[in-house]
């Protein structure tokens, strides 16, 4: 029972008064609208596809690619914004975000989006290659109009499909070295592919009613807490076996293999405490565990991927020096 | 009213300010990046022509 495009809207609506513009926007509510936090995720997991790709980019070359890389992130988080304002104005994890504080209209949020979605992918084509120019514009497009305006509020397989948006970054970093897509960059975009929909549904386990009042069909709205419970867990075990595959292919060597197995682990143990505790506020607590674990366990795979590939050229380096 | 649309001319300069540096600033960022990177893949070559 998918909620549609519509119905969510008019939901959302219900409620809804026209703000008043107080003041005018600091450059702190324009950074907010970038979504600086998923922009990091972003701008690292780049940084780590960047490094782990074979061959040589000028060191100036390479930031300049990140930056073009959390640019068009910030952008789709923007677009984001612009299109979902109606419905972040009655979640409290949302509530406050510059548009639904009057802080930035929702033309200005456009518009900044629009320029900065343009100018990254310019930027990165022109200056570094147009493989990845063409990965990050995908992203974009793939954010905006895949996730944001067609499967966020009609299916419970959003963020499955739309998390396909969020796995592109090691890709395009391993693009801005090579010019293509290698089997490196597919594994480490199944990696996030995977990652995403724990990750997500265990914050909608304990976020339910927020998605529910917006009219947000996530999956524990839909099917029920029990089946999204069941569903982590499937995921969780797709998700593993999937970390692990950098080892067979070359792209992780044994520490990544170690750590991947051990966190591996722990991921799955804590899925099964999801699925095993489900009343009541241990209910929530074990999600909100598993949520913030799954954070952790992603930045902990990209940053051991990321020393592997970087200390041999960091010792090479200094031995030249 | 007049000290109400007052504030909101007020807040609109302040918007259109606010709009018209964040051009500039990123203008300026762009030709920098522009001018860097070219320089960088011009390299050395840039001093290696016939005179």
């Amino acid at each position: 029972m998918a909620l549609t495009g519509q119905q969510a809207s008019l939901t959302a609506s219900a409620s809804e008064t026209a703000r008043p513009m107080l003041e005018a926007p600091s450059v702190g509510d324009f950074v907010a609208l970038m979504k600086p936090r998923v922009m990091s995720l972003v701008v690292f997991t780049a940084l780590t596809g960047l490094v782990a790709a074979p061959g040589d980019i000028h060191p100036v070359m390479a930031v300049i690619a990140l930056i073009a890389i959390a640019v068009g992130a910030g952008a789709s988080g923007a677009l984001n914004m612009w299109y979902d304002a109606d419905i972040d104005r009655h979640m409290a994890r949302t509530a406050a975000r510059p548009i639904p504080r009057g802080r930035v209209t929702e033309d200005e949020a456009l518009g900044f989006g629009i320029v900065l979605s343009v100018t990254s992918v310019l930027t990165l084509g022109v200056l570094v290659n147009w493989t990845a120019g063409a990965l990050l514009a995908l992203t974009i497009a793939f954010y905006l109009f895949v996730y944001t305006m067609w499967l966020k509020r009609r299916t419970p397989q959003n963020i499955v499909i739309g998390g396909a948006a969020g796995a592109f970054p090691p890709m395009i970093g391993w693009a801005a070295v090579t010019g293509d897509v290698s089997l490196a960059g597919i594994v480490m975009f199944l990696i996030i592919f995977m990652w995403t929909p724990p990750h997500f549904w265990a914050l909608a386990l304990y976020r339910c009613r927020d998605y529910e009042r917006a009219g947000v069909p996530m999956l524990p709205v839909v099917s029920g807490a029990a089946e999204t419970r069941r569903q982590i867990l499937i995921y969780s075990f797709l998700l593993v076996p999937t970390a692990i595959l950098p080892c067979f292919i070359g792209l992780g060597g044994i520490v990544y293999g170690v750590v991947s197995t051990a966190l591996g682990a722990i991921f799955l143990w804590l899925a099964y405490d999801v699925s095993r505790v489900t009343e009541g506020r241990d209910g929530d607590r074990v999600a909100k565990r598993l949520f913030l674990f799954s954070i952790f366990y992603l930045f902990a795979l990209f940053a051991v991927l990321l020393a592997e590939h970087a200390a041999p050229r960091l010792v090479s380096l200094a031995g030249l020096g | 009213m007049d000290v109400e649309e007052n504030e909101n001319e007020d807040v609109r300069k302040a918007r259109q300010r606010m709009r018209s540096i964040a051009i500039g600033v990123a203008l300026a960022a762009m030709v920098v990046i522009f001018y860097v990177a070219t320089i960088i893949r011009l390299g050395g070559n840039v001093l290696n022509r016939p005179m």
